[in-house]
C-alpha cells in the first residue's frame, strides 16, 4: 500500500472515531433526561465504591474517579484498588466534595453521580453531561443495567446478571423455605452499632428470599443504636462487617468479648459472619461475591435454627 | 502630622469625615483584593494562565479549544470567587454590628445564635428530610432559622431597658441550646447524610452557582449596604445608652433595624456557605488595627478584610492539596487563627 492511501485510510479511521464519539442519544431515568454521547471517551465517575467499582467490571476504564485520600498519603479507590488495574485513573478528589476543575482538567464527555450529586449538577453539566444513576432508590441491578446501557456494555451485564440468577436459583434449590432462616446486618462501632449492610450484603439477602428478626423489620437503618440494643436483633446469622483502613476489628475487639456479646444465639452457634467491609463494592461483582459468601455459609454447611431452640425451651419449660 | 489631619466628603445630607490615612487602608486592601482576585482565579487544578484568564474576561463565550477553559473560569471560579468575597463581607459587617451594638470585642455572628439558628434548619433539611426542599430553596432554610432565632433573641434582650450583657446571655444560651440540637442531628444521623453535612458546616462554597451569587448579592444590598450608612448611630451607641439618648437617637428602633440587618448578613452568609464562625470575629478586628472605632472607615474597612479573608481561605483550600477539597472556614481559622493572636498580643489596649 502506497503512503498516501495508507494515509488516507488512517484519515478515514480517525474521523470514524471521533463521528462515533460524537454522536449523541437521550438516556432517561428517574433523575431526567440527559443527552449523552454513544460511546463515551473519558468517563469521570463521582463515587468509587458504587460506580468506579461497576465500570471497571463492564470492563471500562474511567478517566477519573473520586476516592478516599487522607493528607500525606496516596489515593485509594474503595471496593476497586485491589480487584483491578487502577493505574491511569485520575484522582479527582472525595466523593462528597470532588475537584470540579481536576474534572473539567480531564474533559470528559460523561460523568457519572449519585443522587445526592444532583446538588452538583448544574456546575458539572458546563463541563460535560451529567448522569445520576439510582444506586440508593433502585438497587445494584437496576442502577448496574442503566450504567451497561450508558457505556455501551450491556452484553457484559447480561453475563453478570445470569450469574447472579442462577446462585440465586441454586441456593433456592439447596433451602427450600429461605424466609425461615433470619439475618442481621450490622456494623458494630466502638460505643454503638448500626443496620448497615454494605456492598449488596442486603440486596443479596433479600434476593436469597432469606428473612429477619422481628426487631429488624421494625428498625431504622444508618442511624446509631445503642450497644446494649443488640440482643433484640439477634438472629440465626449475624453478620457484621470490618473496615481494615479503619481498624474497626481491633477498636471493636472488647466488645465481641462481653458477656453480652457472647450470649447472641448467632455467636454461641458460629453463626456470627464477620466481612471485609471493602471487599466488595456496590457493584453485580459485589452481588455475586456476597451471594457467593452467604451460600457457602448457609445453604452449604449445617446450621441451627433459633426459632427451634426457643420451642425447645418453652417445651422444657 | 499634616497628612492624618481629618478631611470631610460630603455626599447630599451625609457627611464623612475621614483622615488620608484611613483612605489608604481602604486603597491597600483593595488592592490586595484585587490582587487575591486575580490569583484565585489563576490558581486552581485545571491549568489557566494569566493571558487566559485575562482573554476569557472579556469574551461572552468561549469556542473550540478554548471553551472548557471559558467555562471553568466563568461557571467554576467567577462564582466562587464572588461568593467568598460576598459570605466574608456579610459575616465581617455582621460582626462589626454586633460588636458595636454590645460594645464587646467578643461579640460575633455565632455569639447570638444567629448562625446556629440558620445550622440547625440547614441540617434539618439535610439529615432528617432530605428531598423535602428542592436544591434552589436550601439557602432560604438557614435563613429562615437565623431570623427566628433573631426574633426570640431579640424579644427577649429588648425586654425593659436594652442591655448588650442580656442580649449576649441570651444570645449564648440559644447557641448552646442549638449547636446540641446540630449535635444531636449529626450523631443520630443517616451516615451518608451527615457526611455531606459536615461538609456544609466546614463552610465549604464548592457548590456555589450563579444563583447563589446573586441570592447573595440582593442581600448584601438589603442588608449591607444600608447598614454602611449607619456609622453615626453605630459611633454614637459606642459611646453608651446615656450619650445616644442625649444625642435624639432612639436606642430600641436604632437596635431592632441594626440587628435585623446583621442577621439577615449572617443568615445569608451562612445559607450560602455553612458556619464560618471566625470570620465575624476577625474581620472586624483586622479592620480595627487599622482605623480603630471609627465606624465610617472601619465598616467599609471591615467588610473588605472579611471578603479578602475568605476569598484567600477559600483559594487555598482548593488548591494547595488539590485534588482534595478542604473547607474555607476551616482554611481560615488554621490560618487566620495564629495572626489573629499574633495581632492582639501586640496591642496595648487589651492590656488592661
Amino acid at each position: 500500500m502506497s503512503w498516501s492511501k495508507t494515509l488516507l485510510l488512517l484519515l478515514v479511521m480517525a474521523f470514524g472515531v471521533v463521528a462515533q464519539a460524537a454522536e449523541t442519544r437521550v438516556f432517561k431515568n428517574r433523575f431526567g433526561e440527559v443527552k449523552v454521547p454513544k460511546n463515551p471517551r473519558c468517563v469521570v465517575s463521582l463515587h468509587d465504591f458504587s460506580l468506579t467499582v461497576q465500570l471497571m467490571e463492564l470492563g471500562v476504564k474511567p478517566c477519573g474517579s473520586t476516592g478516599r485520600k487522607k493528607l500525606m498519603s496516596e489515593p485509594l479507590f474503595r471496593g476497586v484498588e485491589h480487584r483491578f488495574d487502577v493505574s491511569g485513573i485520575q484522582y479527582v478528589g472525595g466523593h462528597k466534595s470532588p475537584d470540579l476543575e481536576a474534572i473539567a482538567a480531564l474533559k470528559p464527555d460523561l460523568i457519572l453521580g449519585l443522587s445526592y450529586h444532583r446538588e452538583l449538577k448544574p456546575i458539572l453539566s458546563a463541563i460535560a453531561p451529567v448522569v445520576i444513576l439510582p444506586v440508593q432508590e433502585e438497587g445494584i441491578k437496576k442502577y448496574a443495567g442503566q450504567l451497561a446501557d450508558l457505556v455501551g456494555r450491556r452484553g457484559s451485564y447480561q453475563d453478570q446478571l445470569k450469574q447472579y440468577r442462577w446462585m440465586l436459583e441454586e441456593f433456592r434449590r439447596l433451602v427450600p423455605n429461605p424466609d425461615s432462616i433470619t439475618v442481621t446486618t450490622l456494623e458494630i462501632y466502638e460505643d454503638n452499632f448500626q443496620l448497615i449492610g454494605r456492598g449488596g450484603i442486603d440486596e443479596a439477602i433479600r434476593d436469597l428470599g432469606l428473612g429477619h428478626p422481628k426487631a429488624y423489620k421494625k428498625a431504622r437503618f444508618h442511624v446509631p443504636y445503642s450497644l446494649e440494643r443488640v440482643g433484640d436483633f439477634d438472629a440465626d446469622f449475624i453478620i457484621d462487617t470490618y473496615e481494615p483502613l479503619l481498624n474497626t476489628r481491633q477498636q471493636t475487639a472488647s466488645f465481641r468479648e462481653s458477656a453480652q456479646w457472647r450470649q447472641l444465639f448467632a455467636v454461641r452457634h458460629g453463626q456470627f459472619l464477620y466481612f471485609n467491609r471493602s471487599r466488595y463494592g456496590e457493584s453485580m461483582g459485589g452481588l455475586l461475591g456476597t451471594a457467593s459468601l452467604l451460600f457457602s455459609h448457609i445453604a452449604e454447611r449445617d446450621r441451627v435454627s433459633r426459632a427451634e431452640e426457643i420451642r425447645a425451651k418453652a417445651k422444657t419449660n | 502630622m499634616k497628612w492624618a489631619a481629618p478631611a470631610a466628603l460630603r455626599l447630599g445630607e451625609f457627611s464623612l469625615r475621614f483622615r488620608p490615612l484611613d483612605l489608604g487602608w481602604i486603597l491597600l486592601t483593595t488592592l490586595g483584593l484585587f490582587a487575591a482576585v486575580l490569583a484565585a482565579a489563576t490558581l486552581g487544578s485545571f491549568p489557566l494562565g494569566w493571558q487566559q484568564v485575562w482573554a476569557g474576561l472579556w469574551q461572552p463565550s468561549g469556542s473550540g479549544e478554548g471553551a472548557m477553559a471559558h467555562q471553568v473560569l466563568w461557571q467554576l471560579r467567577m462564582p466562587r470567587i464572588l461568593a467568598a468575597m460576598l459570605v466574608g463581607a456579610c459575616l465581617s459587617l455582621a460582626g462589626v454590628i454586633l460588636q458595636s451594638l454590645t460594645r464587646n470585642a467578643l461579640a460575633a455572628p455565632g455569639l447570638i445564635g444567629v448562625e446556629a439558628g440558620g445550622s440547625v434548619t440547614m441540617l434539618m433539611s439535610l439529615v432528617l428530610f432530605p428531598g423535602l426542599v428542592p436544591v434552589y430553596l436550601l439557602p432560604l432554610t438557614a435563613l429562615a432559622g437565623g431570623l427566628v432565632v433573631a426574633v426570640f433573641i431579640l424579644m427577649l434582650a429588648l425586654r425593659g431597658d436594652f442591655s448588650p450583657l442580656r442580649l449576649i446571655l441570651v444570645g449564648i444560651g440559644t447557641t448552646a441550646m442549638l449547636q446540641a440540637v446540630s449535635e444531636l442531628l449529626l450523631t443520630y444521623g443517616d451516615i451518608d447524610r451527615v457526611e455531606s453535612a459536615l461538609m456544609w458546616l466546614g463552610g465549604s462554597l464548592h457548590k456555589v452557582t450563579w444563583t447563589e451569587v446573586q441570592v447573595l448579592a440582593l442581600w448584601f444590598l438589603l442588608a449591607g449596604v444600608p447598614a454602611m450608612f449607619a456609622f453615626r448611630q453605630l459611633n454614637l451607641l459606642q459611646l453608651g445608652p446615656a450619650v445616644a439618648s442625649s444625642r435624639g437617637l432612639s436606642q430600641r428602633r436604632t437596635l431592632a433595624v441594626l440587628l435585623l440587618a446583621s442577621v439577615m448578613l449572617t443568615s445569608s452568609a451562612v445559607a450560602t456557605a455553612g458556619t464560618m464562625v471566625f470570620v465575624g470575629l476577625i474581620g472586624p478586628h483586622l479592620a480595627r488595627q487599622c482605623c480603630g472605632d471609627r465606624h465610617g472607615i472601619l465598616l467599609p474597612l471591615a467588610a473588605l478584610s472579611g471578603a479578602l479573608l475568605v476569598l484567600i481561605g477559600d483559594t487555598l483550600g482548593r488548591w494547595v492539596f488539590a485534588p482534595l477539597q478542604l473547607p474555607a472556614g476551616l482554611v481560615v481559622a488554621i490560618v487566620g487563627a495564629p495572626y489573629f493572636i499574633f495581632l492582639i498580643a501586640r496591642r496595648r489596649e487589651f492590656a488592661n
